[in-house]
């Protein structure tokens, strides 16, 4: 008979938490909320892009301050197709076309320390300088 | 009775779900173990892990480098140095960086480096602190790469006006060991001082003159009389000059940079 009262009270609260969440929920969806005392929040999915100019010159190899163990380093990169590169180290100069997809490879020597100086002149006359320092050294340290 | 019985699993049946979880590998079982042997060698393997952890994280933190600027200030075993950005790179000096200068008869030392002097510095880069670790440290002479547009032919001077973006200016002598070269393409026309003319695109690779700012010995010309005007670079129409007569293309004699202007 006690353990009937038990189970009987226990049947109860479950049915009356029941109840009391069934009408929370019927309460929640019928509230309304006046026009004044909402607040908006605006949320941006992404920060306003700067705007990106069409011509562009990005140069691989050799990277900045790097440091070679060979005289003969290679100079690649990508820029717009139909662009001019100009390559000028402190001995030399080659001007090379990228190819169609705008990627551009070319050879150069280098003297111990080489300021390397990467021009592309693009189609519409603009141009762009990406200069690069690369240090020729042997000896370990 | 029967019935609240009945009732009670029914209710208890739909809330109560069992989920048997069970192990992927078996437990293993422990095995007999001498307790301080197998704590010495847990230590040795910590030990060791840290040391390898260690110095992964310096091999990873410090790698070589070298780089060109001008030297902005010295002191004790610390230079300041301005790189070809214009960025302050702060370089480390000990006891086993060596110096070198072309011009320097004797030994040669942090002490003989002064403001202004143009130095190459290889070393050891720290990404954490942006210092150089300095193990070589020369002076060098490093040219000056312009690109611009001829605004001004002096035929009797033998300079060169290159106008610039962003309304920059330089002055370009034009001495007997200044190479000129014509680039209709890609291929490259050898081409004296006469074939340059006003409004051709060129890029011009030289030194500063050190008693004049913005003006600078050329030692070769590239010039792009092909390639599309830069929209960038506006010339003044008076600004535009063209003064003496043509050259015959051999340019002038070398003429020192003091001489009188």
């Amino acid at each position: 008979m006690k353990a009937e009262r038990i189970i009987l009270s226990l049947i109860a609260i479950f049915v009356g938490l029941l109840v009391a969440g069934g009408g929370f929920y019927i309460y929640q969806m019928t509230k309304q909320i006046p026009q004044d005392k909402a607040d908006t929040i605006t949320i941006k999915s992404h920060a306003t892009p700067t705007p990106r100019s069409n011509n562009y010159l990005v140069v691989d190899s050799p990277k900045d301050e790097a440091i070679v163990s060979s005289k003969t380093i290679t100079i690649s990169g990508k820029t717009v197709p139909k662009s001019t590169i100009i390559v000028s180290t402190e001995s030399s100069d080659e001007v090379v076309e990228p190819a169609q997809s705008g990627s551009f490879s070319l050879t150069q020597t280098i003297n111990d320390v080489s300021l390397i100086s990467i021009t592309a002149v693009f189609p519409d006359g603009t141009e762009q300088t990406v200069q690069k320092t690369v240090s020729y050294v042997t000896e370990e340290f | 009775m029967n019935t609240l019985f009945t009732t009670i699993c029914a209710v208890s049946l739909l809330f109560i779900s069992t989920v048997h979880v069970q192990a992927q590998t078996a437990t293993p079982s422990p095995q007999p173990t001498t307790q301080t042997a197998t704590e010495k060698l847990s230590d040795q393997i910590n030990n060791l892990k840290e040391k390898i952890a260690s110095r992964v994280a310096q091999l990873k933190l410090v790698e070589k480098r070298g780089l060109i600027g001008s030297v902005k200030e010295v002191s004790g075993t610390q230079l300041t140095v301005s790189d070809i950005t214009i960025r302050n790179r702060i370089i480390d000096v000990d006891e086993i960086t060596k110096f070198s200068s072309p011009s320097a008869k004797d030994s040669f030392g942090i002490s003989d480096l002064k403001a202004g002097a143009k130095v190459s510095v290889v070393g050891l880069y720290n990404k954490d602190s942006e210092r150089l670790l300095a193990r070589f440290i020369d002076v060098v002479s490093v040219p000056t790469f312009i690109s611009g547009t001829i605004s001004g032919i002096d035929h009797e001077a033998f300079t060169v006006n290159v106008a610039m973006e962003e309304g920059k200016s330089y002055l370009v002598d034009i001495e007997t060991v200044t190479r000129t070269t014509l680039y209709t393409d890609t291929t490259p026309e050898k081409a004296g001082f006469s074939k340059l003319e006003v409004g051709n695109r060129i890029v011009v690779v030289g030194y500063p003159d050190v008693r004049e700012k913005d003006r600078m010995v050329a030692t070769r010309i590239l010039a792009f009389p092909s390639l599309p005007k830069n929209p960038n670079v506006v010339i003044a129409p008076s600004a535009v000059s063209e003064k003496g007569v043509s050259s015959t293309g051999s340019g002038k004699k070398l003429t020192p940079l003091t001489k009188p202007r």
